[in-house]
């Protein structure tokens, strides 16, 4: 990995975690949805500045190339994000259900205790 | 014992008056409760106008958040029956008692109405029979259980069985998983012969090429459900 390529590299990881921060100050995203987004910033910063860590990885995977590993590394962060993000998507919209059917049945409930109400009133005015 | 016909209903504008107003006139002793899935047409329009016990769900969750729906309904009143039908027309309320009976004697938990135990009545298209043998199989594989018309909405189920449902049901094309589900979590399982009738009007949810989606999804929800050991029956009993 030439020096070049590692302070590129740098630059985009600190825009990259920049973005991020600035995401969460804004309060458009959450802490608990964005430490994975943090740890994959933190493994690639890692990367950087202890190459021979990356080094290491890629003697194991056979891979010649330590800029063939970031790809790898990027790649795997991405699965990893889309999985979860597959998972929040799933659970919202259990929730997004659960609230739908509350909603109906209680706009039902509403619905009945008025007709009860409107009733008496009725018997009333005749 | 009090009975609840929970209907489910997207798209009937023309065949829900006429499903509800047998209910209403030949049937009284039921109570039932017309779920409207966010319907684009007038069906909302016809049951507010008509005054039909309904409950409308301001989003469209599909057949499975409806029915849910309807038990979750069936759980805060307390009803010991809940009968599912269809708002299209193509079930026969005069199978009602029978579906009920079985539950009633204590035999089962949930009563299935199936079309292919007598042969009788309306009978669906060859494709949809090949299709519903194949659920047959997965289901008898993965469960145990043998339901011959896997697919069959009209059904019964007891208070335990609501109260499972209302927790755990399963959301597109829930009917053969349903059945998956009560057969792992220990509920008894009945089928009944029962008549259909072909849909008046309107249109079936699934067209022949969401059938196929259809048939790849249910199998591996089943499957899905055998692999991972989705108990909830302990939950629901605590």
């Amino acid at each position: 990995m030439t020096l070049e390529f590692r302070v590129w590299l740098t630059l985009g990881t600190c825009f990259y975690l920049f973005l991020i921060i600035f995401l969460m100050r804004k309060n458009r995203m959450m802490l608990k949805y964005s430490l994975i987004w943090l740890g994959s910033a933190f493994i690639m910063f890692v990367s950087i500045l202890f190459p021979q860590v990356l080094q290491w990885v890629c003697n194991i995977l056979q891979i010649q190339s330590l800029v063939n590993g970031v790809f790898l590394l990027q790649g795997i962060f991405a699965l990893l994000i889309l999985v979860s993000l597959s998972s929040i998507v799933s659970v919202q919209s259990a929730h997004i259900r659960k609230l739908v059917q509350t909603q109906a049945l209680l706009e039902k409930r509403v619905r009945d205790l008025e007709e009860k109400a409107a009733k008496p009133s009725d018997s009333e005015e005749e | 014992m009090q009975i609840l016909i929970i209907i489910p209903a997207y798209n009937e504008q023309e065949n829900i008056e006429r499903v509800v107003d047998n209910l209403v006139e030949n049937y009284p002793q039921y109570d039932y409760l017309v779920i409207n899935d966010c319907s684009k047409d007038q069906t909302e329009q016809i049951l507010t106008r008509r005054g039909y016990r309904h409950l409308s769900l301001p989003v469209n969750l599909g057949i499975g958040g409806g029915v849910q729906t309807g038990y979750l309904y069936a759980v805060q009143h307390g009803y010991d029956v809940v009968i599912q039908f269809d708002g299209d027309g193509q079930h026969n309320a005069e199978y009602i008692a029978d579906l009920v009976r079985p539950i009633a004697q204590g035999e089962a938990d949930i009563v299935i109405g199936s079309r292919f135990l007598e042969k009788e009545g309306f009978q669906t298209s060859f494709l949809r029979r090949l299709g519903i043998r194949i659920l047959k199989h997965t289901i008898r594989l993965c469960s145990g259980a043998v339901v011959n018309d896997a697919t069959s909405g009209f059904r019964a189920t007891n208070r335990a069985m609501t109260e499972f449902y209302a927790q755990d049901y399963a959301q597109d094309y829930p009917e053969p998983e349903a059945i998956t589900a009560a057969a792992l979590n220990g509920f008894r399982i009945k089928e009944i012969p029962v008549i259909m009738n072909e849909r008046k009007a309107g249109v079936s949810s699934i067209s022949p090429l969401k059938s196929v989606y259809y048939m790849i999804k249910v199998n591996l929800a089943i499957l899905f459900y055998r692999v991972t050991g989705n108990r909830l029956k302990k939950k629901v009993k605590q």
